[in-house]
């Protein structure tokens, strides 16, 4: 019996150190970006260009709803830039002080559209009350940036409270886009971008969602603090080529728009108003 | 603190009921058809009832989407699918807890001793009154236990459910689901509400299956 226990202490012990030694060699060389879902694309494009920048760094990307990536990161997930598809996700960040004072930037800008499936005869956002239309997708507000910016506008058409029983309420803003590519919803809000990812044939952006009817969708990007050092660099010279003229044009082709001179988002640690 | 809306957990015991009560007489029939059938057939069709236990919830949610979307095959009788509904929440948990049951019964209706069953049938008692006097209450122990176990696992259903039946507050959003997205959100008190209502119902749950597991007989 002793001896059993003793040999199972033995085998625990050596697969604890080899977690331990595992976890220190998986991080060295790698550069860890979260970022909103509708980045997806785009990210993978220019990750070769990014590795390049430093031979031996690995980029590895993890997307998601903004507001997820944000409980993440306060929960000590491993991350080393972030950026997010809205403010709000940023500046809880920044509340928590997990941000590295000055990172924080405005990245790019995108616009909200109202899609449907190819065949759909929707035409405008106040459709959307007509009978044919009986499902919605739209991001979950509280953590999906695009489903928050979706409910605004519909809020804006004085619709948010009349359609409400229509919602689907998706995990990310690429979960709206499958559902109504696969025809399970009859409309959905997604972003300009998102909807320039789908084969054509499989939707149809109906309208643009007039910029007046929801807060700007910026997505700010900003490195988060780290207590390791020795990777400062590697860090920078990542977020210094996503803010470049040459990854600008990456984001452009996937239907991002500049948001003009990269200002440093204000970083007041305060929520805003 | 609390939520404003307690529709996940009546939505989530209505579901589970629902579920619990297609999934007890199913397994329990099933069970019972293919008890002295032959054994190749059964290990056969067992391939298909009993892999929802270890398959990962997401390839049954796959599985489901397909089948029961707007261009399933089951489109001529569902013009608007079944995704996105309660009957889809119903299915993903009858689908997961149907092995459950399924075994309970099996191995409940084995205990029952062959040749009180086959004295019956001696004595002319024809097949169902067979099964009503002899097999069944003779298995209730197992039989129920095998229906808690139902009603748990599908109170927990959440993988298969959330590809199926998506998050609709008071349609499909159910306590497990309501859940993972307060987490995702960081509203943590919510989300402990709904962790502390799951942990006292599990808790009452496996007391229950225990007890009756323990007590030697319900009818003795």
């Amino acid at each position: 019996m002793k001896h059993t226990s003793s040999s199972w202490l033995a085998y625990l012990s050596t697969i604890a150190f080899g977690f331990a030694l595992n976890a220190s060699s998986l991080f060295a060389g790698e550069v860890r970006l979260a970022a909103a879902a509708s980045l997806k694309e785009a990210l993978d494009d220019l990750k070769p260009a990014i590795e390049k920048l430093s031979p031996g760094t690995t980029l590895v990307v993890t997307t998601g709803a903004s507001g997820m990536l944000q409980q993440q990161i306060t929960n000590g997930a491993p991350i080393d830039i972030f950026i997010s598809a809205a403010k709000k996700p940023m500046e809880g960040l920044s509340q928590s002080k997990l941000l590295t004072e000055g990172s924080r930037k405005i990245l790019l800008k995108n616009e909200l559209v109202l899609i449907a499936p190819e065949k759909s005869k929707l035409t405008a956002i106040t459709d959307l009350k007509d009978k044919a239309i009986k499902r919605i997708g739209v991001g979950e507000p509280r953590s999906v940036p695009a489903g928050d910016y979706a409910l605004q506008t519909l809020t804006h058409y004085e619709l948010n409270a009349t359609l409400a029983t229509k919602f689907v309420y998706a995990k990310d803003v690429r979960q709206v886009l499958s559902y109504v590519e696969r025809g399970e919803v009859d409309a959905g809000f997604v972003y300009a971008s998102d909807a320039l990812t789908s084969q054509s044939g499989t939707i149809k952006v109906v309208t643009k969602a007039p910029s007046e009817s929801h807060e700007p969708i910026v997505y700010e990007i900003a490195a988060i603090k780290q207590k390791d050092k020795t990777r400062k660099s590697e860090i920078q010279k990542v977020i210094t080529y996503l803010e470049s003229q040459d990854a600008l044009k990456v984001w452009q082709k996937f239907g991002f728009l500049d948001a003009g001179v990269k200002t440093a988002a204000k970083d007041t640690g305060r929520a805003p108003l | 603190m609390l939520p404003s809306d307690f529709s996940p957990l009546w939505l989530t015991l209505e579901i589970a009921s629902l579920a619990t009560l297609i999934t007890a007489v199913l397994g329990a029939v099933v069970a019972r058809m293919l008890l002295h059938r032959n054994l190749r057939l059964r290990l056969a069709l067992e391939v298909f009832f009993l892999c929802p236990l270890v398959l990962p919830p997401t390839v049954i949610g796959y599985g489901l989407m397909i089948v029961l979307g707007r261009s399933g095959p089951l489109n001529f009788l569902f013009e608007d699918g079944l995704l996105f509904t309660k009957t889809a929440s119903v299915i993903a948990a009858v689908f997961v807890s149907f092995p459950l049951m399924y075994l309970s019964a099996r191995a409940s209706f084995r205990s029952v001793d062959k040749s009180l069953t086959d004295a019956a049938r001696t004595f002319g008692a024809r097949w169902f009154r067979t099964l009503t006097t002899i097999q069944i209450p003779l298995a209730a122990q197992g039989l129920l236990a095998g229906v808690l176990l139902t009603f748990g696992r599908s109170l927990g259903e959440f993988g298969a459910t959330l590809m199926v039946a998506g998050n609709i507050p008071g349609h499909t959003q159910t306590m497990p689901i309501a859940l993972f997205f307060d987490v995702e959100a960081g509203d943590y008190s919510r989300a402990m509400f709904w962790s502390i209502i799951a942990v006292v119902m599990s808790g009452l749950l496996i007391w229950a299956i225990n007890f009756i597991s323990e007590t030697k007989s319900l009818r003795r």
